[in-house]
């Protein structure tokens, strides 16, 4: 699954090195704001260091030779503040990639034994030259906002709203993975809302052209990070999608049969995490455009969202504005 | 109606990707590690 172009970006000059590398330990990961805001964001989880062995040097063993130390690094209470291993590379860009893994395993062990929901909310390459932190790697939130009001309220557009609760589902989640699955099921499903917006214009007798898919230029996939091989011949949102295929069967099912072998997706790989990040993010951000184009024509060519006898709901009225069990058979 | 500019600029600048798109896995730096990076 290797589909983008990470390692080798910052660097120039390769000398074998031992870095350290951090993760940081919560029960969530940080999704909007800037990157200063959510570096500096509290982490909250349930683990502890015993106060006389902080840190504690930890191994994790997995058979034969296979043996990784881990140091726990607790603060003045004993909470765990961040998890260090050790990671021989070339590049800083592998340590921190193949960092991912190690700590990821020792999560899930955490979990499997204890029950506790733990995540990686940022990781942290070390520098060798003075100690610094060198590269802070973590999912890239989103900077925007708005400010509400004065506002009387907003069309739903109700023939997508199971569209509306996808995209946000794919937004508000900290896995690439489900991300990606969102991300293709909207896709998947425009068929769907094509077909209705065809009929719709049938019955107005509307003439106008829906929206093609959206294009899509080679150098936009490499902005994303993809790898200048893999977006070669890619132009419509229908080709990468088409692309990115394997991926997707590869996380619905848990193995899948390709020229006859079998292969499955190991999510706690940071090399998966990495090619699923690049993958879902492209593909969230064309079904959206896509969603959009097509809620925009029907805006503006089919008066949809509002037609005909509608009850306007002022303020003084919002009593009579509630949800009523009745309306969804229930008691 | 946009609170966006309500955040600050970031110290920690994006290096990789390029393209800031929520959701993908970023790579920050502050400034003053750039040259050490490119070094490294």
């Amino acid at each position: 699954m290797k589909n983008s172009r990470r390692s080798g970006v910052f660097e120039q000059e390769r000398h074998l090195r031992v870095w350290e590398v951090r993760a940081h330990i919560s029960d969530h990961t940080p999704l909007a704001g800037g990157a200063d805001a959510a570096l500096a964001r509290p982490s909250y989880h349930l683990l502890q260091i015993n106060q006389n062995e902080n840190p504690l040097w930890i191994y994790l063993h997995s058979g034969g030779h296979n043996a990784v130390y881990y140091g726990l690094f607790g603060d003045d209470t004993g909470k765990l503040s961040y998890i260090t291993v050790k990671v021989e590379s070339k590049l800083p860009s592998t340590a921190l990639l193949l960092a991912r893994g190690p700590i990821n395993v020792l999560l899930d062990v955490f979990t499997r034994d204890s029950n506790m929901p733990l995540t990686i909310q940022r990781m942290e390459l070390m520098s060798p030259i003075d100690g610094d932190i060198l590269i802070s790697e973590l999912l890239i939130p989103s900077r925007n906002g708005v400010v509400l009001g004065p506002l009387g309220g907003i069309m739903q557009a109700v023939p997508f709203a199971p569209y509306d609760a996808l995209y946000r589902e794919a937004l508000t989640t900290a896995s690439p993975f489900y991300r990606l699955l969102c991300a293709w099921k909207i896709y998947e499903g425009s068929d769907r809302i094509r077909k209705w917006i065809r009929e719709q214009c049938e019955q107005r007798g509307t003439r106008e052209r829906m929206p093609p898919d959206p294009t899509i230029t080679p150098e936009e996939l490499i902005r994303f990070g993809f790898d200048g091989d893999f977006v070669k011949g890619i132009t419509c949102g229908r080709d990468l999608f088409s692309r990115l295929g394997d991926q997707r069967d590869a996380i619905a099912h848990f193995l899948i049969e390709r020229e006859g072998a079998e292969s499955h997706v190991y999510v706690a790989d940071g090399r998966q995490l990495h090619a699923y990040a690049v993958g879902s993010a492209s593909l969230l951000q064309y079904a959206h455009r896509l969603l959009e184009d097509l809620r925009l024509f029907c805006s503006q060519h089919m008066l949809l969202f509002g037609r005909g006898a509608m009850i306007l709901p002022m303020p003084q009225n919002r009593d009579q504005f509630v949800v009523r069990a009745r309306d969804y058979g229930l008691e | 109606m946009d609170a966006t500019q309500l955040i600050r600029p970031d110290a920690n600048m994006l290096i990789f990707p390029v393209e800031p798109t929520p959701g993908a896995i970023g790579a920050f730096a502050k400034f003053e590690k750039l040259a050490q990076i490119r070094r490294l």
